[in-house]
């Protein structure tokens, strides 16, 4: 029943175990508190940017002002931070809420607007890109030592990213997922006339998924805040189709309805560490990223292999 | 060994230059000016010497690159490499390895955290951001390894800098376009990628210039340092017709020349980067044309000032280096513009006053 629910992230749990296997033959120290403190902080800012895609691409659109939120909530962090505790947490909960905000907007505008996700998120990139240009022209901020240790230091074995990470998924995303919201998500996602007509308020439940990603978009922006102490208006772009290529990778339908989050949070860190594994096999840097995209490529298609065996396209199609 | 005194009289040089330079570059040829400088200067009067432990080599060198996609990035991997395979070179390195990260902080932290695991001696690093890479750099300067940040400079003081100083680089091109316009008209800006360090320093290099002539009026446009891009944007501009009596440009010039060229125009006074189809274009069709460029040996000297340290040398921490210049005057085929290389081709691959001498056949030659 539990492999049912989640065999769509299997092939994202395979794909990474075999990385880790190779990148362990490479690279033995990877096995140390540091290898284990970098392999962690390394996936985090993506896996929570995926967990941000995941949510707009349940309700069946797709978000690519994700990386322009997390630039933006990453300058608004570095850039008034401060150092006192106090300051910190006030100015944490500010960007949780300026990344709501953003959500807020993008929602409002794809529920009532009528307007395709892919252009409204395509215009709110460029907003919200301006804006973080405004907060922060030039790179540069401060962050206090304590912020940056609290989440990208390391007790022994256990990195605090992971923890931050299973706060993120256990105390928000899963309560919010198994509650009404989560339920109203993948029906509006999966066919959005049948939830129209279960009763369910589609603008609603459209709106408080983008304000969701926005929401974790922001708090990606705030982790990769940690790992870089600093604040640069240009540092999100990649996050974007990143997150796209995680959600995909880890299973979920772009179609809507379908995607659970352990999928493309690990197809995440797969994503993320690959450069490093591509580093230590000593692969030339001109070709990396197309040995990146060529083992992606050949790790969906080994994953979709199970589509030859079948008898009947309509099992496939229906799937 | 009077090292003090010569960088402050090369300092005293630098400063002086700043603002007799630019009158002189227009006499004598740009090479003269640069070959009066020495190979390692401190970029001010506030530089500190940089101190770090000797060490014995031969050393293992990591090229920690962020973004590949252009030429000025593959040509820098290429003379790098090929610097380090010259036999003076090899005897001092034991290992050289080179990684991009494209334009992604996280992905460069985690290659730097790679390099620190594989227990590299020296980091030689062109940052995908100014600030982003610092608590990585503070690692692995714990390690013990030695960072030198070029081109796209770090801010923290854990890295010794090399680079060219881009606030002069802006300043020289707008002293020069003044002095063709005589001190008033209409003069476009091109800039580069918004929010970049290189971009706002240029700019206000330019700017300095600029704003002490009230009869300069100057309209900026981003062509975001590339051919199509700066292209587009000037025939927009262009389009407007306003007519403008010289442009300032930060790069995609060939693209700035060619938009000209199609709309007709007569060409005006034109300063700026070292792109090869920009020098060629100026060596064809002779508009009056002033050429600093990025040198992509920068990144060869960011290895020979890493090994120089590593070595026990004392070098400032941070480095100004000569800037490539070429005019009119002193073009020259297959030395300082190559009419048979792609326009897109960054010419001053040299950078004689550090020993560095390549030519364009032998590193095109290098794998990347």
């Amino acid at each position: 029943m539990i492999f049912r629910r989640y065999n769509t992230s299997v092939l994202a749990v395979v794909a990474l175990g075999l990385l880790l296997i190779y990148y362990y033959i490479r690279q033995p120290l990877i096995l140390s508190p540091f290898g284990a403190k970098i392999l962690a902080n390394q996936g985090t800012t993506l896996a929570l940017a995926a967990l941000a895609q995941l949510v707009v691409v349940l309700t069946g659109g797709v978000d690519l002002s994700v990386g322009a939120v997390v630039s933006l909530s990453n300058c608004i962090a570095a850039t008034y931070m401060g150092s006192h505790p106090a300051s910190v947490i006030a100015v944490c909960v500010l960007t949780l809420a300026v990344g709501a905000g953003a959500g807020l907007v993008n929602g409002v505008l794809v529920a009532y607007g009528r307007i395709q996700p892919i252009i409204v998120t395509l215009a709110t990139l460029y907003i919200f890109s301006g804006l973080a240009l405004m907060v922060r022209p030039q790179p540069g901020g401060l962050v206090p030592p304590f912020y940056a240790n609290a989440l990208t230091g390391g007790w022994g074995y256990l990195p605090y990213a992971m923890v931050a990470l299973f706060v993120m998924l256990f105390a928000v995303w899963t309560p919010l997922m198994r509650s009404r919201l989560g339920t109203a998500i993948r029906a509006v996602g999966d066919n959005p006339g049948g939830a129209h007509m279960s009763g369910i308020n589609v603008p609603r439940t459209l709106i408080l998924a983008y304000v969701m990603g926005g929401v974790f978009a922001a708090a990606a922006g705030l982790y990769l805040t940690a790992q870089t102490t600093s604040g640069d208006a240009a540092i999100g772009t990649s996050y974007t189709l990143n997150s796209v290529a995680a959600v995909v990778f880890g299973g979920a339908l772009l179609g809507g309805g379908r995607g659970v989050a352990p999928g493309p949070v690990i197809a995440a860190y797969f994503l993320s560490i690959i450069i490093s594994v591509l580093f230590a096999a000593g692969i030339s840097p001109f070709y990396q990223s197309v040995f990146q995209g060529g083992i992606l490529m050949v790790v969906l298609v080994f994953g979709n292999l199970w589509t030859l065996r079948t008898r009947n396209w309509l099992t496939i199609l229906k799937n | 060994m009077g090292e003090e005194n010569m960088q402050r009289r090369d300092f005293l040089r630098t400063t002086l230059a700043g603002a007799a330079a630019i009158a002189l570059n227009d006499t004598l040829p740009g090479m003269a000016i640069a070959g009066a400088r020495e190979c390692f200067s401190p970029w001010d009067s506030g530089t500190q010497t940089f101190a770090w432990k000797k060490k014995q080599g031969p050393y293992k060198i990591a090229l920690s690159n962020s973004y590949i996609g252009n030429m000025w990035r593959t040509e820098m991997i290429q003379i790098a490499k090929a610097y380090t395979e010259e036999p003076a070179v090899k005897r001092d390195i034991k290992e050289f390895m080179v990684s991009s990260a494209g334009n992604d902080v996280s992905a460069q932290i985690a290659q730097m955290n790679q390099m620190i695991l594989a227990g590299v001696d020296a980091i030689v690093l062109d940052a995908a951001s100014p600030t982003g890479l610092n608590s990585v750099i503070d690692q692995a300067v714990a390690a013990g390894i030695l960072v030198v940040s070029f081109d796209n400079v770090v801010t923290t003081k854990k890295a010794v800098w090399v680079n060219q100083n881009q606030f002069e680089m802006g300043q020289k091109w707008a002293n020069w376009l003044v002095q063709r316009t005589g001190d008033k008209g209409n003069i476009l800006v091109v800039r580069g990628v918004a929010g970049t360090f290189v971009d706002q320093e240029r700019m206000k290099g330019g700017e300095a210039v600029f704003k002490k002539y009230p009869g300069i009026k100057i309209t900026e446009v981003y062509g975001k340092w590339d051919d199509g891009t700066a292209q587009k944007v000037v025939a927009n501009a262009l389009a407007s017709g306003t007519k403008f009596d010289a442009v300032w440009s930060e790069g995609g010039d060939t693209g700035v020349v060619r938009a000209f060229q199609q709309a007709g125009l007569k060409m005006p006074p034109i300063a700026g980067e070292a792109e090869n189809g920009f020098r060629t274009l100026a060596a064809k069709d002779k508009f009056p044309m002033l050429s600093i460029g990025q040198s992509p040996a920068l990144g060869a000297l960011g290895i020979k000032v890493a090994v120089a340290i590593l070595k026990g040398e004392k070098l400032p921490q941070s480095i100004a280096t000569p800037q490539p210049t070429a005019t009119n005057a002193t073009l020259k085929p297959g030395v300082n513009y190559f009419p048979n290389l792609p326009d897109s081709f960054f010419t001053p691959i040299s950078i004689s006053d550090c020993g560095l001498n390549f030519t364009a056949e032998k590193i095109l030659k290098i794998k990347v």
